[in-house]
């Protein structure tokens, strides 16, 4: 080739549109495939996002029907290592019972399916158990009397008047719904954990006309009101219900009608509060079918004979004497239970009077239940009589419930709870609320009421 | 000379649908990251407040801000959730509790106000939460925003 057609062709633009061309094209396809990757990506996002969101529903659809399969079939326990299919995928569920009523189910939701490769996986923990009735430490249909150096762990109501003596103390509020509440001297309210501590009535004293009084050294740690049984009222409402502090209170104080004494919060008067709505006492139902081994006596005397002894009992037993039912305040109408030692979960229902005198003790485990359930009306005497030293040694939960009166006196420490028409306390007695009673089977309407729902790791809880 | 003109023409043209493409490109791509990033925070915010107790605090009139009780690998736990602004004013989703590591959702929010609680105006009575996210990962395009309600089963 010669110099000069060389030169020539290097000077020439022939083919400059063609690499240009090519070059654009190229960018324009990268581009286009990064906008196409893009719009897969969020595409799949989406879907992996809908199937996440529907394992949940699947999972929470395999709880329901553990639920209602339960109700049906008290022994079902789940399905196995066959998955169940639901509308949207599959779900795998086991349900474990536990004592008194308290069951767990475990379901597992996968979308689209167990085997499937791309599947997304939930599991929820969820159990259930009676519904919750027992939110107090005590609670009386009528009026209520803490005396003498009592120390409460818990909320109080009763429907009427409230008395707390000399030095007794409750650490959570005390309501009374339609009556008064009466602090003697250095009796106290005071917060539990940082909660309540509140004094509310919704009642006033008929001819003192006060709804709270205190004496000196009382404390309400938290606050006070003096609510009405309507609103606005009437004129005369603006001089009952009021508050009369000669100890103090700590938090702030509202009454419909004045208030005069220590308060360190605000203060207002005149101010009209609806009060709380009277409670009736839990029913309670009998149902073998509710419990496991349990054993019916239809007499005193059967019980006597055929019963654990005293020294251990344990189990589920009900006693029902028609003798009991038709005069339930007679000398005869009653089970002694003096010195009797409960060593393990232990419900004990009958229609007689219980009398526990003496040195009646809970020496189950800590996480032992043990429920006391008398339906007796009696008031004279006590359908439940406790006194000198009924001990609680390792904190098993205990609910002591009875239509009628229940009459403790003398050094009795419980944890648990305390239901009863009227409860008479005297003396040094303890109670600390433990919310493992909250639940008690055979009471309240709902069998399986959901007490807690979680959500563990796909791998498990 | 006109062949000149004319493929100046063509490559203006290119090039300007070549940046708008490019534009497109780096918008979708950040609406996608902004939008995993939406989803995963309500993922890990509905799980705590889905097994929530109960709502223990919550800024009621600005929204955002809410503790709640709930259950961490089982066990009852105080987790706050809450919108803070960073060193630069932009705001960031978190997830702290004393006993939790905090998370920090590193994701520019147009708006604090991201929790509503369906008119409930005590929050011992809040037994529902609406979760309303939005970022604006290029201002000169419409924010994303994902809005979530959220069922407390553990609540009545």
């Amino acid at each position: 080739m010669s110099r000069s057609t060389l030169q020539r062709r290097l000077a020439g633009e022939e083919g400059f549109a063609m690499i240009a061309a090519i070059t654009v094209s190229s960018v324009l396809v990268v581009f286009t495939l990064a906008m196409l990757a893009s719009g897969m990506h969020l595409q799949q996002s989406t879907v992996r996002d809908a199937a996440w969101n529907e394992a949940l529903s699947v999972a929470e659809a395999g709880v329901d029907r553990a639920v209602h399969e339960i109700t049906t079939n008290p022994g079902y326990t789940g399905t196995g290592g066959t998955p169940m299919a639901v509308p949207g995928g599959e779900v795998e569920i086991t349900v474990t019972g536990e004592d008194l009523g308290e069951i767990s189910i475990e379901a597992v939701g996968y979308v689209p399916s167990r085997d499937a490769a791309q599947r997304q996986v939930r599991r929820l923990f969820v159990t259930y158990g009676p519904e919750d009735v027992f939110k107090y430490a005590l609670f009386s249909t009528t009026g209520l009397f803490v005396k003498n150096n009592a120390v409460t762990y818990g909320d109080l109501f009763a429907n009427n008047s409230i008395l707390l003596e000399q030095n007794s103390t409750v650490y959570g509020s005390v309501i009374s719904a339609t009556g008064t509440i009466e602090l003697q001297n250095n009796a106290t309210i005071r917060r539990n954990d940082g909660e309540g501590g509140n004094a509310y009535t919704g009642g006033y004293h008929t001819t003192g006309l006060w709804s709270l009084r205190m004496a000196n050294g009382s404390v309400v740690e938290g606050s006070a009101f003096a609510q009405a049984e309507t609103c606005p009222g009437t004129t005369a409402d603006n001089s009952r219900y009021n508050i009369q502090a000669n100890g103090t209170i700590q938090g702030d104080a509202a009454a419909r009608g004045t208030i005069s004494g220590s308060v360190q919060g605000s203060r207002t008067p005149f101010n009209c509060q609806l009060r709380h709505a009277t409670k009736t006492l839990p029913e309670y139902r009998w149902s073998p079918d509710l419990y496991v081994g349990e054993v019916e006596y239809t007499s005193i005397a059967q019980w006597t004979s055929l019963g654990p002894p005293d020294t251990a009992l344990k189990g589920v037993h009900r006693v029902w004497d028609e003798a009991c039912t038709a005069n339930p305040s007679a000398s005869s109408s009653v089970i002694n239970m003096n010195g009797a030692q409960v060593v393990d979960d232990f419900v004990f229902v009958t229609n007689c009077r219980v009398d526990a005198v003496n040195n009646f003790k809970v020496v189950a485990p800590q996480d032992s239940l043990v429920n006391i359930i008398v339906l007796n009306g009696s008031t004279d005497p006590a359908a439940v009589e406790i006194k000198n030293n009924f001990e609680v040694t390792n904190d098993a939960a205990v609910l002591l419930y009875s239509t009628g009166l229940i009459h403790v006196k003398n050094n009795i420490e419980e944890t648990g709870a305390v239901y009863a028409g009227a409860i008479s306390v005297k003396n040094n007695m303890d109670v600390v609320y433990d919310a493992r009673v909250e639940r008690t089977l055979g009471f309240g309407d709902i069998k399986y009421d959901r007490i807690a729902w979680q959500e563990c790791k796909a791998s498990g809880c | 000379m006109i062949g000149v003109g004319l493929l100046s023409i063509a490559v203006v043209t290119i090039l300007g649908t070549l940046g708008r493409t490019t534009e497109t490109a780096r918008y979708s791509e950040l609406r996608n990251q902004s939008l995993d990033q939406l989803r995963l925070m309500a993922a890990n915010f509905g799980k705590d407040v889905r097994q929530a107790r109960r709502v223990t605090a919550a800024d009621l009139v600005n929204g955002d801000e809410v503790s709640l009780q709930t259950y961490v690998d089982g066990v009852l736990t105080n987790v706050t959730w809450r919108v803070r602004p960073d060193d630069s004013g932009a705001f960031r989703f978190e997830r702290v509790g004393a006993s939790i590591d905090p998370v920090i959702y590193v994701v520019d929010l147009t708006s604090s106000n991201v929790f509503s609680y369906f008119d409930k105006t005590d929050v011992l009575q809040i037994n529902r939460i609406r979760l309303n996210l939005a970022t604006a990962p290029d201002p000169r395009h419409p924010a994303v925003s994902l809005e979530t309600d959220l069922e407390m089963r553990n609540v009545p």
